[in-house]
């Protein structure tokens, strides 16, 4: 693996206007016989005066095995490079163009709130929380990703029913497909789905009972899947049930009114598709013979005669 | 020469039979009469540690000429319900069928191109607990399914009516064994491994893969999966795999599960708003066991943060 502690050294010679190969030499000295305690980084542009102490915590950072603590450990401190093994002082660069001299630059013109990105042909400062795209920011609350080194928005759009069928007693089952703005579902891993249905009254919402079963109820509004579940599939379904009926029967009716929503990192929650009412029936139909329906978007299911 | 010809026949006859024996140790199968869809059941092993996940692989074959959809049920697994068999055949443990209503973005459908085997991977845990004695069991897999194939549209409607439910029976045979802790972390470490995308896979892929490995990492009944757990709800507090990870920390009635969720709660820098309530009630159903280690190490915990009502009710 290069050394980039060589080539850091080497670096403070030549901004200390020493280019010669002496001075590189010497560089590389230092880096030989001083470098295991206590590293002042004030060539990379390291806040001035801040030692850093060795690390505490290794660990893996994708492939890379680095110094997971230093940030914690010591404000102002900063894994550069991983042939010390130590924290390093934090490139303080006024521009991000030099951050390269300290390959794994975490602050960006001395604000915490920034972080260095490279790209094509310089880069700049990113707000933390955003990501770093080839020189642009992705910023993920409004639902962009990098692309093949651009930012672009990927939200779900375009769901639409696919499929509807009656599984027998009383269960409506209804399938969903949507896009991404991206045309690739793949695109869509910071955004989740869920439904989000509204019952009339307050929380939690009783089944009329009769007919339902004293005491069946449901969260109001009711959200599922919890946890969301992630936009990738591109594919949602919903399973409609008929609850607990119970008889003695009576007469009974109520609507219930959903939405199938999506959201990102932000936490806002934005409709993907308006669905509109879940309405349930229960009725007396003579002679004993009790019937139950719900109808939704135009489908129909029932049970009947109710058992 | 003649001889040279004998002795390879036999060699070739032993190879065949006992190359048979093995795929038929890892494999089962199970065909309906008269139909088009051939089941075989199978595992990557033979051999697993007490609590391993167990991951079951369905490979369905088409061998007719139309592509079939099969509907698995609700999330793509109602369609399921597991025994575990002793080598008497006694009934060790049992899981029933999942019934989950409401939306999810989980598909119940597998598609089957003719002249095709396609695969369906499910975690044996989700039904059976594989906590074992060591000892040889059977598994039974019972599948009721409908085929898309048989749905009818009903006259003067958008609605399909359901075709009638297949039912087939698949079996297999695995061994529990003795835990040796440095492999079990392994394998554990294995499945930590997919949520690093190799730049080579695509991302679609990749996320099915990690998915698959979450589940079973939140599905491992193990002091030694602790670990590996928390740390998944603290990358993704969010995950899908959520409920089943805080379920088997919960079942690991250990400190260290109830420190860990402690921890989560009271790290800031873990977003986890839509999932305090699960996590907090995590930590009460911890103390339930009543164990004095756990109980002193959460009685700051449980002034601060209210028992949630954590309501199961129906879904719509």
């Amino acid at each position: 693996m290069a050394n980039y502690a060589a080539f850091q050294i080497a670096g403070m010679s030549v901004e200390n206007g020493d280019t010669s190969a002496a001075g590189i030499l010497i560089g590389l000295l230092m880096w030989m016989f001083l470098l295991p305690e206590g590293f002042v980084d004030d060539a990379a542009g390291g806040g001035p005066g801040i030692v850093c102490p060795p690390c505490q915590e290794w660990g893996w950072d994708g492939f890379v095995f680095r110094c997971m603590g230093c940030e914690a450990d010591c404000p102002g401190c900063a894994w550069c490079d991983s042939s010390i093994p130590q924290c390093k002082s934090l490139c303080l660069p006024s521009e991000c163009k030099t951050c390269n001299i300290c390959v794994n630059c975490k602050v960006c013109g001395n604000d915490p709130n920034k972080f260095c990105c490279s790209g094509t042909p310089s880069g700049h400062c990113c707000p933390t929380g955003t990501t770093c795209c080839n020189g642009s920011c992705c910023d993920p609350n409004n639902y962009e990703i990098c692309k093949n080194d651009i930012c672009v928005v990927a939200k779900p759009t375009n769901m639409r029913q696919t499929y509807v069928e009656d599984l027998g007693n009383g269960v409506l089952h209804f399938v969903y497909d949507w896009n991404s703005t991206t045309g690739d579902k793949a695109d869509l891993y910071n955004c989740k789905v869920r439904e989000k249905v509204d019952y009339p009254g307050g929380n939690p919402y009783y089944w009329p009972s009769p007919p339902w079963a004293g005491g069946y109820h449901v969260d109001n509004p009711t959200l599922l899947p919890n946890p969301p579940g992630p936009a990738t599939a591109g594919h949602g379904e919903d399973y409609h049930s008929p609850g607990t009926l119970t008889p003695p029967y009576q007469p009974a009716s109520f609507s219930a009114t959903q939405v199938y929503q999506y959201c990102g990192p932000s936490g806002n929650w934005e409709t993907l598709l308006s669905i509109g009412s879940i309405q349930r029936f229960v009725i007396d139909e003579g002679g004993g013979l009790w019937r139950y329906s719900i109808i939704k978007s135009g489908a129909y299911a029932e049970i009947f005669p109710l058992p | 020469m003649i001889m040279k010809l004998k002795q390879f026949g036999r060699l070739l006859t032993m190879t065949i039979i006992l190359a048979s024996s093995i795929d038929m140790s890892t494999n089962a199968y199970a065909q309906e009469s008269g139909k088009l869809l051939e089941w075989k059941i199978g595992t990557s092993k033979q051999v697993f540690y007490p609590g391993e996940p167990v991951l079951l692989t369905l490979n369905i074959k088409n061998s007719g000429t139309q592509e079939e959809k099969v509907n698995f049920g609700m999330e793509g697994i109602g369609a399921f319900s597991m025994e575990i068999r002793d080598s008497n055949n006694i009934i060790i443990t049992k899981g029933s069928k999942i019934e989950r209503f409401g939306f999810t973005t989980r598909s119940s459908f597998l598609d089957v191109p003719p002249s095709k085997i396609v695969q369906k991977p499910i975690v044996l845990n989700r039904w059976c607990s594989t906590l074992l004695p060591p000892g040889k069991y059977h598994i039974i897999c019972n599948v009721e399914y409908r085929l898309f194939s048989e749905d009818q549209k009903q006259p003067g409607t958008i609605v399909f009516k359901a075709g009638p439910i297949h039912r087939t029976q698949l079996r297999l045979d695995i061994q529990i064994i003795g835990i040796d802790g440095q492999k079990f972390k392994k394998i554990l470490e294995t499945l930590t491994g997919f949520e690093v995308k190799p730049e080579s896979q695509s991302t679609g892929e990749w996320l099915e893969e990690r998915d698959r490995a979450r589940e079973m990492l939140a599905l491992t009944e193990s002091e030694l999966a602790i670990p590996y757990q928390l740390q998944l709800l603290r990358i993704d507090p969010d995950t899908w795999f959520r409920p089943d990870a805080i379920n088997s920390l919960v079942r690991s009635g250990t400190l260290e599960a109830a420190s860990g969720l402690v921890q989560i709660i009271e790290d800031p820098s873990i977003h986890k708003e839509d999932a305090k309530h699960a996590f907090i009630d995590g930590v009460y159903r911890l103390r339930e066991t009543g164990k004095p280690d756990i109980l002193s190490a959460t009685n700051e915990f449980v002034a601060k943060h209210k028992r949630p009502f954590v309501d199961h009710p129906a879904v719509d």
